[in-house]
């Protein structure tokens, strides 16, 4: 136990997992006791009894999954169209001088554009269907990926290329035995951070001409003053969360075994 | 002061490297030019049923890795020739070289990085882990070829024998180390510089070494040459008295101590 207040200490993985449920239990009696209280009215903030008692209504009355699996696909769609793009493009900005001096400094640049303020452009260019939502969503992920993906292609060790040079790679091998490897076992899980940011592009985008999605579901709740179904929609997100952390691991140590040998 | 330098002598065997009047000039950011490197020459000959071993000592910043960067084509001096096999240094003349610092590719295993020079080849991939895995044997590596060359899945020693392997698997007649035990500890730097020593003695290599440790080119050289001066140069020459196959009992002989003491003693002069 001595341990546990240790600096940097390392607890046992069983201990590790028994604090994990030990911190969600105590935050979930810490909202339950504050909400029992009574200082604070349940609309404004409901029960955890009352947050669970909303899911069957949730899935009978409002298709939870249903929007649940829109959102995915959206994020899914958006993700890929984003990953096929800032790939090659940070690979050729990271690899290359020409492409490096023309568009580092644009790439670096765009991250301060305030996303949510080119609904309307977008919604000019593509239409207020899927197509525009999967578009907004694919450019809010790739301002953020493809300034990173550039960033692991600088970081590639100079070693690594002389080491391929000496050997006699050409440039082609040298990205698939030496560029690429390398980026891939790193842009894994910055893509799994970001996957987490994106739900905030998700909700933005179903917003706009709600057509479904767990972003509608959210904004109906909000409006109707349900914050019961509000609390249960962004619990389902954070579950959402969860289990894409967990497949991104998944694929990590697929896709790159020597990180977990 | 420019320092004299070494006459190299040209004899009848074939040149297998060679540096011709090479100068290296840098700028600093004021644009002022700086020369490090004059009139270096540097010839290594193909001596018949076994290749050279040179070494070449010199103090920090002497420019003695300019001249395995220029051989390996990692580096082009601002003037004079680099030649392979009597002719200049082609863009496709490919010449393995071991790095001070551990330089495998961590997401490929022991095989797959003593196989990368192969593979590069187009050598097909039966044939490529046949030969790698010869050389993974002579390297003391066998069991460990299909774990991951990382540390500290492998030991530095064991890291440094990965990147032995791999620059000599392609049939590579030359060998360029830049202070490859630079970074291991004493028992190891030992036991590498022995497993050096029988590598060179049974595959025959030129082997062109840069190191700091004067014990160390005494033991596996069989030609030292020592850089120094401003702009820097290869000032002296010293042959090995040591019999072509060494080993460690030979550190304790007299020729050996005496020789350790000779360059030390000229180094300290410079």
């Amino acid at each position: 136990m001595s341990s546990l207040f240790e600096i940097r200490g390392t607890p046992s993985p069983r201990m590790s997992t028994a604090l994990q449920v030990a911190g969600i239990l105590a935050l979930l009696s810490l909202w339950a006791g504050v909400c029992a209280t009574g200082w604070i009215g349940p609309r404004i903030l409901p029960s955890p009894l009352a947050v669970l008692r909303t899911f069957p209504a949730l899935h009978f009355q409002d298709a939870m999954v249903r929007n649940l699996l829109y959102s995915c696909f959206l994020n899914f769609a958006g993700y890929a169209e984003a990953v096929a793009v800032c790939l090659p493009l940070g690979f050729l900005i990271g690899m290359f001088p020409i492409f490096n001096g023309m568009f580092s400094k644009p790439v670096d640049s765009i991250r301060y554009l305030p996303l949510t303020a080119l609904t309307g452009l977008f919604m000019e260019w593509f239409g207020i269907e899927n197509t525009m939502k999967i578009q907004f969503l694919a450019f809010g992920i790739s301002v953020y990926l493809l300034p990173v993906v550039v960033q692991r292609v600088r970081e590639v060790p100079v070693l690594y290329q002389q080491t391929a040079f000496t050997l006699g790679a050409s440039k082609w091998q040298m990205f698939r035995t030496v560029f690429f490897p390398h980026v891939r076992s790193r842009i894994v899980l910055d893509i799994q951070v970001l996957v987490a940011i994106s739900w905030t592009y998700i909700i933005v985008a179903e917003m706009m001409n709600n057509t479904g999605g767990i972003g509608g579901l959210l904004y109906g709740s909000a409006r109707a003053g349900r914050t019961d179904k509000t609390f249960a929609l962004l619990a389902v997100i954070i579950l959402v969360g969860y289990v894409q952390d967990k497949i991104f691991l998944g694929l990590d140590m697929l896709l790159n075994p020597h990180k977990y040998s | 002061m420019a320092a004299q330098s070494v006459q190299m002598v040209n004899t009848e065997l074939p040149d297998i490297l060679e540096l011709r009047e090479v100068r290296q000039v840098y700028k600093d950011p004021n644009g002022k030019e700086h020369v490090v490197i004059e009139g270096l020459n540097l010839l290594i000959e193909d001596l018949p049923g076994k290749g050279e071993f040179v070494v070449i000592l010199g103090s920090s910043g002497c420019g003695k890795s300019h001249i395995l960067r220029y051989l390996s084509g990692l580096q082009t001096p601002t003037s004079g020739d680099v030649l392979i096999d009597g002719r200049p240094r082609l863009s496709t003349d490919y010449v393995g070289m071991v790095f001070q610092a551990y330089s495998s590719l961590e997401h490929y295993t022991v095989l797959e990085n003593v196989a990368l020079g192969l593979k590069y080849r187009g050598v097909a991939k039966k044939d490529r882990e046949t030969k790698a895995m010869a050389m993974i044997e002579k390297v003391g590596l066998k069991g460990h070829e299909h774990k991951f060359a990382k540390a500290p899945t492998l030991s530095g020693g064991q890291l440094q024998r990965v990147a032995i392997a791999r620059s000599l698997a392609y049939d590579s007649k030359i060998l360029l180390m830049d202070e490859p035990f630079g970074a291991l500890d004493i028992e190891t730097r030992g036991k590498m510089q022995d497993l050096l020593a029988e590598i060179w003695t049974s595959i025959e290599p030129t082997i062109i070494m840069v190191t700091h440790a004067i014990d160390e080119a005494v033991y596996l050289g069989d030609r030292i040459y020592v850089m120094g001066g401003s702009p820097s140069n290869i000032i002296k020459e010293f042959v090995s008295p040591l019999p072509l196959v060494r080993n460690r009992q030979m550190k304790r002989e007299s020729a050996f101590i005496h020789m350790v003491q000779e360059i030390e003693d000229f180094m300290m002069s410079l």
